[in-house]
């Protein structure tokens, strides 16, 4: 479960959330995974608008007290913000943003065990590097040429 | 692989300085490739770039990008990060080497970069008051009163 502190006038929460929406599709197709997002939008259309992007769940606008004493309880300075909780409820990532950005789907359960074991990874990686560990992705074999061209992204 | 962000005047300036250097080893048959991994987040700024490079890229805002970031520990943008034949990273930013040496620097091996720092040296060991101050013709200084003082008269 994650909660996403949020803005539809904040220009780095409109970058953000697409990728959320991406890693939430992926997860919640296997009942895994639940957002709630706490809306820092000024006035209720803009909270429409910007909510009617997000597949998952919302505290009502109306429910200021809410918002803000939750901004409060997890020390909200700036947004986008996503606190992830484990299953018991304890804050297993404050990070969530960064998280996300970097490791997408993958960074799936988001705690700590999983950060270190990408982490070690990402070491073994960088110990048998080669062109396609640093150009391909799991879900892209290519690059482009701007022709937009694909391009081998192993150069083989 | 080249760490770069459109509106950034850095990257805006050595960006027709990589096209040159790349032009040139294209030219003379070299093995050499460019892959922009573009930081920027507008879809305008990026083709806006792009079009100017002709080289490859990662699609914009592809997960690798912000990735690599973190992998190669970017401090700076520009920043061209040089992989070997073998993908084995030959050096972590040769934007500054560029800038100085040009294609001169290429293939940016350990050994081409002995060779640049072993001229530097041999440069600054040769150094003279004569080579420093004197260029071509213009062996004077001047004073205040405008009268021009001939070089060797200081020493």
């Amino acid at each position: 479960m994650g909660f996403y502190f949020s803005g539809s006038w904040c220009g780095p929460c409109r970058n953000f959330t697409p990728l959320l929406v991406e890693v939430y599709e992926h997860l919640s197709s296997k009942g895994d995974f639940e957002v709630v997002f706490i809306s820092s939008d000024g006035d209720d259309e803009s909270f429409n608008t910007y909510f009617s992007e997000m597949p998952w769940l919302a505290i009502p606008f109306s429910e200021t007290e809410t918002r803000q004493r939750l901004k409060e309880v997890f020390k909200v300075r700036g947004i986008p913000r996503l606190v992830i909780f484990d299953t018991n409820g304890k804050v297993s990532c404050d990070n969530g943003v960064s998280t996300v950005k970097e490791h997408g789907v993958d960074g799936y359960p988001f705690n700590l065990d999983r950060l270190n074991f990408l982490k070690e990874q990402e070491e073994n990686a960088k110990k048998n590097q080669t062109i396609s560990s640093i150009l391909v992705s799991s879900s892209r074999d290519y690059v482009i040429s701007n022709d937009g061209k694909k391009v081998d992204g192993s150069f083989n | 692989m080249y760490f770069s962000v459109h509106a950034h005047r850095m990257c805006g300036e050595f960006t027709p300085k990589l096209v040159e250097l790349y032009k040139t080893l294209k030219e003379k048959g070299e093995n050499f490739e460019v892959v922009l991994v573009s930081l920027d987040d507008e879809e305008e700024d990026f083709k806006e770039s792009f079009e100017t490079m002709p080289w490859l890229a990662l699609p914009l805002k592809d997960k690798s990008c912000e990735k690599l970031v973190r992998y190669f520990e970017l401090r700076t943008i520009p920043n061209l990060v040089i992989i070997g034949q073998d993908g084995k990273t030959l050096n972590p930013n040769v934007a500054e080497l560029i800038e100085e040496h040009g294609i001169e620097a290429y293939p940016f091996t350990p050994e081409k970069l002995d060779e640049l720092a072993a001229i530097e040296r041999a440069k600054l060991e040769s150094q003279t008051l004569e080579s420093v101050l004197v260029n071509g013709e213009n062996d004077f200084v001047i004073g205040k009163s405008g009268s021009k003082v001939i070089f060797f008269v200081l020493c």
